[in-house]
């Protein structure tokens, strides 16, 4: 009777063992080279923002701030619209950048001031789009 | 205890014309004398302080200005060999350095500024200031004797390593004794 309960009515020769899982490939994601920046313009009347009213504010914002190295960091104004602006600039300037943006204090006319802001900024332009207003139906519904 | 770390820049000050008010003396002065000429007496460290920082704030606007100014300061200025040391913090001492090479004129008198060395301590520019300075001596001496001199400006725009051997052979020793850099 033991030698019944030994047996195993199905004997199972060594299961070969399931492998670890392997990566099929590895990517590494390079540092992008560019970054991307969205600008609000906030003033108190309705002031519509052109490419080059905001080349000029970009200007002055950095010239102040970062003085002659500041206007000569290459900014490429991607889009405008009449209250906010998208540009990309290299991505080892994109601190001293926001920086600047933020500690602009704005160009004044008579009582009325108008400030730029920095709505959001990353190397990835397809994630700051969805995050913003204007993204919301490029990801669906 | 956090130590603040300073760079100490040795800078000599070159001209390329003429003293304005120089006596007519129409012989042509050398290109070592000419380029090595001490500046007159009344310039102050306060002076070069306030060029240096209209400078920076030019070309780095206020983040620059404000990241330089804690500890900017001029430790030591001689008019008679047109040199002086500046103190500048260790993290930011190439604002001034850029600064520096973009200045063009000292009190309306064209001039460039050209930093020799750049150390850690006090001591060490000290003791670069020395020897240059009688490398400089050594130098004019034999011009003024007439001998050739070919070799003289070599001698100060040199790099180091070769400075070394130029020295043993010019006639220094070393610094066996510490010559006091206070001249004012």
């Amino acid at each position: 009777m033991t030698e019944a309960m030994d047996l195993d009515p199905h004997p199972r020769s060594s299961l070969p063992k399931t492998k670890k899982s392997l990566p099929l490939t590895t990517l590494t994601l390079p540092p992008s080279t560019f970054s991307y920046a969205h600008l609000t313009l906030l003033s108190p009347s309705t002031v519509q923002l052109d490419p080059l009213q905001l080349k000029s504010y970009l200007t002055s914002a950095l010239s102040q701030f970062l003085g002659q190295t500041g206007t000569a960091i290459p900014i490429d104004i991607l889009s405008v619209s009449s209250s906010s602006a998208w540009v990309r600039l290299p991505r080892p300037d994109l601190a001293a950048f926001s920086a600047a943006i933020a500690a602009f204090p704005g160009i004044s006319s008579g009582r009325e001031r108008i400030v730029l802001k920095v709505e959001a900024a990353g190397d990835y332009l397809g994630a700051l789009i969805s995050r913003s207003k204007d993204g919301d139906d490029i990801w669906g519904p | 205890m956090v130590r603040l770390k300073d760079r100490y820049l040795l800078v000599n000050i070159i001209y390329t014309s003429p003293p304005p008010h120089s006596s007519s003396s129409p012989s042509p002065v050398s290109d070592l004398l000419l380029y090595n000429q001490p500046t007159t007496s009344d310039l102050r460290p306060q002076t070069i302080l306030k060029d240096i920082r209209a400078e920076v704030s030019s070309l780095f606007g206020d983040c620059g200005s404000g990241a330089i100014d804690r500890s900017l300061q001029v430790k030591y200025l001689s008019p008679a060999t047109s040199t002086f040391i500046l103190r500048v913090s260790r993290a930011h001492f190439r604002l001034v350095w850029a600064a520096l090479t973009f200045m063009h004129a000292l009190r309306g008198r064209p001039c460039i500024f050209r930093v020799v060395r750049i150390s850690g301590t006090m001591r060490k520019v000290e003791q670069e200031a020395i020897r240059r300075a009688r490398l400089l001596v050594l130098a004019a001496k034999d011009e003024l004797k007439g001998k050739s001199s070919s070799d003289a400006l070599g001698v100060l725009l040199r790099s180091d390593s070769q400075q070394q051997r130029t020295l043993a052979i010019v006639g220094g020793q070393g610094d066996d004794d510490e010559e006091g850099l206070a001249e004012d």
